[in-house]
């Protein structure tokens, strides 16, 4: 190389590093005022006097001791601090920008010339690049159909993890009826329900309170109240007792029509009780309605006023009506079996929740029953499922005709049908329980009943599903059977007796035997039992829960059952 | 050799088709857009009687200072002692309580100054007041005559404004630059 | 101006008094005849540049721009540009009005005849794409501050794999389904909302959108031009009209004599190399790939439709409308127990709710045949993009992809048939 070459390329160098030092250099700058900037931005926003906090709680102070000159000397004091360093850092914040954009700028220039210096000419080597058509259509296809794939990935998420509660069936947490509301599942979302109580000892007992007249309905809760009822041969009442005292904030006496006061045979007094149909609450319109074994309905409004009451005529059912009403949109849907099949006096009533005049009633081809309907949310529609010796029945809530029934039921039916899986889940002691699918159209028990099982059936304890385990309780003999296929995992007998169904809240089942005693099993594939409880008194009745408290029936209190910390 | 000549002048043409077309479409589609265009540019303004003084003006624009001001409609203006605008509701008023214990501006820009007996005169200090529509607030007790308007010359007129994205009250319209305040009907301007 | 306001003040405060104490809660008093009321608070607007000048600036730096790629050919031209824009359209101008965003007001104008739009916005629109129709994607490198800013940050460029080039290289196509769709729907600007270097050029910003431009920034100095490449909408456009230019960037002022010494100098992957001495491997299998890209296409399009229409509900969200519906729904159903400042507005205003959910109702069906119609655009670029990479075209030379070229002129500098590149550095012969 010529003397003037070597000297360029001196040169060259030499400018080189004095890039590379401009360029550490003027990153430096910019790191550091970037940093100052991101602390004036924190001073000025700590600065701001609008709604500042130290502010708040001076006058705060000042309300409560009005005349103080000290504190007001405080205020005023603060104020102007706070004022002056907000104006002080406002700005800076509005001309610092700049001094940010000089050092980027020249960090920039440094670093493109540094970089630029000495950069040596590409030397082709090798297979022409970029040639091989095939390989980058291939690449180029494949690439778009991984970002294909990634976009409709985002596409289908999005709505799911940006959704909201929509339909008020899915609204949590809420207990508005006999096993929770209108499906009567028996499952509650809350996981912070005590694991083990003791009524007599008071362990994990908020309150406990005297329900004045007996009854086998189960409370419905909303709003910070809890409503039952009760009745005797001559009173019915309803009760609303507030949530967290356990006080009776209001009861009401029903009595419906002329036909009210005539007792209905054949009640079993301490049994089923003339109060057996659980309250029914709806959230939309703030109201309740409730019925008694001697035909009477009625809707009150939360506070206890009677909106309408109707008198359905005395049911002829031997041991007592029991089933509670349902509510949909805005149609009250009453299960009124009575006497044998061949009397024809078995109906499914619809009454308008606004007014309770009847607006549709459909007859049924049964005997009396003791089961609750339920209103399963099929994808092609609401139903309305029945249960009573011998049929499953479903009926379209909107006009009460008859979509399918499944002749599987056979004796006194007692357990209330469930809606899980997909499947309608109906049984009773003396026949089986079958998985009916839902879809069918007229007589369907040879063509839609998924499985059955006949072993250990409950007599009055309906099942509970979480749409994987299936179970349900017989007089002692509790079973775990697989929801899809109707194999039986497990079975244990408790040795009790039990009438209340069994309750899952988070990932445990309550088991409430009559004596009171309550056993808390987990609700896995396999047994586990959790804990045991006692409710200190006798218990016909499935509890409620609602916000991780339990409320629980018992023969003679209201029991509110919640975690107390010591 | 003369295959590929042949599809070079194919494809021009086809080329050159295609280019009329777009430049056709490009113009229809302008012609059409420009349908109800407005040859001024329009700003944003804020129309106070959706405004519900939130405080997201303050926080929300992008730039440091707000620019969105109070501005004081003062055909309105009672000129009360007692301003619901100035003083925070339920004190006494008293001379003792008339500093920063009880005034409602944190920033001090609205200024009260005497004019004769009982009456006083409110105005704003534009440089002090940073959006946050706590007087504004507290004037609709009283003849609301404080309300939030945008500064156009401090606004920088974004395509999407931050704070007309964060209105509770939607409140936010683009108004003619020609025209780009917004007073109550019965005084000036708007309709 | 003062004057006529204070006339009509004074007139309009006799006015008043004359209306009568009932018109306002606390009357305003007799002030004396020498009370002189302090006029509106109404500054004009400052920094207002008459339209005419924004679009005769445009065209001529279009022009300009054009000049520079096509006749002069001189990188260091286009640099000195490059840098002239930055600080015109980036930091005075503030990057607002672009063309990207005038997408948007051009979508809204043309499918919403409410919408009053500003025509600068329109014609902003309108002319790069004229430019580009003739003259090829020279707005891209010299004119567009945000292509400008990557530019002059890129200091070490990253070569991406084909594959990845491709795959991100759908994303502009989305992104303008989706702002065309907001756009019109009158449901919000998304191109405006999440600009990445809009905070550096007002030097100012809520925190996420400073972070945004750092980030932006960073990756701008290894990965060439992120945006124009990967997310860019107007990119798209530019692209396809580019496709039918007059004119196009050529890397050689003459005959390409195939020396490879251009072969990696785009940063961004803008040059293909002749493919006349690889022979095709299987012309059969060529052949079946494109037939199978053609018969997958309506299925695409298609599935894409579906899609769009099935996250439809969610899009419709973007528009505060359907949002405020949605929650006076959940509060009057008791699915949430506390309010928002929006809920409480509305309840304030007192306008029906019948009103707002027919309003919402409305907003939602449009959102919804506007998704079905941008899943088909989708759907169609998707489809036409796996044909084009399934034919083969003969290249006998290195050429600058037409789309993808952004006249940068780095190539330029390579070519040994430009005289230019070839005097010598030093005054010795040979090295």
């Amino acid at each position: 190389m010529t003397a003037s070459a070597k000297s360029n390329s001196k040169y060259s160098a030499m400018l080189r590093q004095a890039a590379i030092g401009t360029a550490i250099v003027a990153g430096a700058f910019t790191l550091f005022v970037a940093i100052v900037m991101a602390r004036t931005w924190k001073a000025n926003a700590a600065s701001n006097p609008t709604d500042h906090p130290r502010l708040e709680q001076l006058r705060n102070e000042l309300a409560a001791d009005s005349e103080s000159k000290k504190i007001i000397a405080e205020i005023r004091k603060e104020d102007l601090a706070l004022r002056t360093e907000f104006f002080r850092t406002w700005k800076i914040l509005k001309t610092g920008g700049w001094l940010l954009l000089v050092g980027g700028c020249l960090l920039v220039a440094a670093a493109a010339l540094a970089v630029s210096i000495g950069k040596k000419p590409h030397m082709p080597a090798g297979k022409t690049k970029g040639s091989d058509d095939m390989l980058a259509g291939l690449l180029g296809r494949l690439g778009i159909a991984a970002a294909a794939v990634a976009l409709t990935a985002t596409a289908l998420a999005v709505p799911v993890l940006t959704k909201e509660v929509s339909t008020r069936s899915e609204a949590k947490g809420l207990w508005l009826g006999f096993r929770g509301g209108p499906a009567a599942s028996g499952i509650s979302p809350y996981t912070n329900v005590p694991l083990t109580f003791d009524g007599i000892e008071g362990v994990n007992i908020a309150w406990k309170t005297v329900v004045p007249l007996k009854g086998a309905s189960s409370p419905a809760v909303w709003d910070g109240r809890v409503f039952l009822t009760g009745a005797n041969k001559k009173t019915r009442e309803v009760y609303c007792f507030d949530a967290l005292s356990g006080k009776i904030r209001w009861r009401k006496s029903i009595t419906a029509g002329p036909g009210s006061t005539k007792v209905p045979e054949g009640v079993m007094e301490d049994d089923t009780t003339y109060a057996a149909p659980t309250p029914v609450i709806d959230v939309e319109n703030d109201r309740i309605f409730v019925m008694f074994a001697n035909g009477d309905v009625a809707c009150l409004d939360t506070f206890g006023k009677i909106i309408w009451q109707k008198h359905l005529g005395t049911p002829d059912n031997f041991y007592g009506h029991a089933a509670s009403p349902v509510l949909w949109k805005k149609s009250l849907i009453i299960q009124l079996d009575q006497g044998e099949p061949d009397d024809k006096e078995s109906a499914l009533i619809c009454l308008n929740a606004d007014t309770g005049e009847e607006v549709w009633r459909t007859p049924r081809p049964v005997g009396s029953s003791w089961p609750t309907p339920i209103i399963a949310e099929v994808e092609s529609g609401d139903q309305v499922i029945t249960c009573a010796n011998p049929y499953v029945i479903s009926y379209n809530p909107a006009d009460g005709k008859e979509l399918w029934r499944v002749d599987c039921l056979d004796g006194d039916g007692g357990p209330s049908p469930i809606f899980a899986a997909g499947l309608v889940f109906a049984t009773n002691v003396s026949s089986k329980i079958a998985a009916i699918r839902p879809d069918g159209k007229g007589d369907v028990t040879k063509t839609h009943v998924q499985w059955e099982f006949d072993e250990d059936l409950p007599d009055t304890c309906s099942p509970l599903s979480d749409g994987k385990l299936l179970w349900m309780m017989a007089e002692g003999e509790f079973s775990c059977i697989d929801a899809k296929t109707g194999k039986r995992l497990w079975h244990k007998d408790f040795e009790a007796s039990f009438y209340a169904s069994p309750a899952m809240a988070g990932d445990r089942i309550y088991l409430i035997s009559r004596k009171g005693k309550v056993y808390v099993v987990g609700s896995g594939r396999e047994l586990k039992e959790l804990a045991e409880a006692d409710l200190g008194e006798p218990c016909d009745t499935s509890p409620a829960f609602a916000e991780g408290r339990m409320y629980i029936r018992g023969k003679t209190h209201l029991y509110c059952i919640e975690e107390q910390s010591k | 050799m003369s295959n590929e000549k042949k599809n070079l002048t194919r494809r021009g043409f086809l080329r050159t088709t295609a280019r009329g077309a777009c430049v056709a479409g490009l113009g229809a589609l302008v012609i059409g857009a420009s349908r109800g265009a407005a040859v001024r540019r329009s700003v944003w303004q804020i129309d106070p009687s959706k405004c519900t003084a939130c405080g997201n003006c303050a926080t929300h624009c992008v730039l440091t200072e707000s620019a969105v001001k109070c501005s004081h409609q003062h055909v309105k203006c009672g000129r009360c002692n007692f301003c619901f605008g100035y003083y925070k509701s339920g004190s006494s008023g008293a001379a003792s309580h008339s500093g920063a214990e009880f005034q409602l501006c944190p920033t001090h820009a609205l200024v009260r100054t005497h004019i004769v007996e009982d009456s006083y005169e409110y105005t704003i200090d534009a440089d002090k007041c940073t959006g946050c529509g706590i007087c504004v607030k507290g004037c609709k007790e009283g003849n609301g005559s404080l309300f939030l308007q945008v500064d156009q010359d401090r606004c920088q007129n974004c395509g999407e404004c931050t704070i007309a994205t964060a209105c509770p009250g939607q409140a936010f319209v683009r108004l003619p630059a020609e025209n780009p305040y917004w007073f109550e009907q019965g005084t000036e301007q708007h309709s | 101006m003062r004057l006529t306001t204070a006339g009509i003040l004074v007139i309009l405060s006799a006015a008043v008094g004359a209306w009568g104490e009932d018109a306002f809660k606390y009357p305003p008093p007799d002030l004396g005849p020498d009370y002189v009321q302090p006029p509106a608070h109404t500054p004009e607007i400052t920094h207002e540049i008459p339209p005419i000048v924004d679009i005769a600036v445009l065209a001529g730096a279009l022009c300009v721009a054009s000049f520079l790629a096509l006749k002069l050919r001189s990188r260091k031209a286009v640099w000195i540009m490059v840098a002239a824009s930055l600080i015109y359209f980036g930091f005075y101008r503030q990057g607002c009005i672009c063309p990207i965003g005038a997408i948007q007001s051009t979508a809204e104008a043309t499918l919403n005849p409410a919408a009053v739009i500003s025509l600068v916005a329109i014609v902003f629109f309108g002319l790069p794409l004229l430019f580009t129709l003739f003259f090829g994607r020279s707005f891209c490198a010299s004119v567009c501050p945000l292509g400008a800013v990557q530019e002059v940050v890129l200091i070490r460029p990253l070569r991406l794999p084909g594959l990845l080039r491709h795959a991100l290289g759908l994303l502009p196509c989305v992104y303008l389904a989706l702002a065309v769709l907001f756009a019109a729907t009158g449901s919000a600007y998304i191109i405006c909302r999440y600009d990445p270097f809009i905070a550096l050029f007002r030097l100012n910003g809520p925190a996420g959108m400073l972070i945004l431009a750092a980030a932006f920034l960073v990756i701008s100095m290894f990965v060439g031009r992120p945006y124009c490449r990967f997310l860019c909408p107007y990119g798209l456009l530019l692209g396809w009209t580019s496709k039918l230019s007059w004119r196009r960037v050529t890397i050689t002022p003459d005959e390409c004599i195939k020396c490879r010494l251009c072969e990696d100098a785009c940063p961004y992957g803008a040059i293909q190399s002749p493919n006349t001495e690889t022979l095709p491997e299987n012309r059969r299998k060529g052949v079946i790939t494109l037939v199978c890209m053609i018969a997958v296409a309506p299925l695409i399009i298609a599935g894409t439709t579906w899609l769009m229409l099935e996250t439809s509900p969610t899009l419709a969200k973007m528009h505060p409308t359907v949002r405020l519906a949605e929650r006076i729904r959940r509060e009057e159903a008791r699915e949430v127990s506390d309010t928002t400042d929006a809920s409480q507005a509305f309840r304030e205003s007192r306008r029906s709710t019948e009103d707002l959910n027919a309003h919402a109702a409305e907003i939602t069906g449009n959102v919804t045949r506007g998704a079905g119609w941008a899943g088909a655009f989708i759907g169609l670029v998707i489809a036409l993009r796996l044909i084009s990479l399934s034919t083969r075209r003969t290249r006998d030379e290195y050429q600058a992809d037409r789309a993808l070229c952004v006249a940068c002129g780095r190539c330029f500098e390579f070519c040994p048939v430009d005289p230019r590149n070839r005097k010598p550095k030093d005054d010795g012969g040979t090295a």
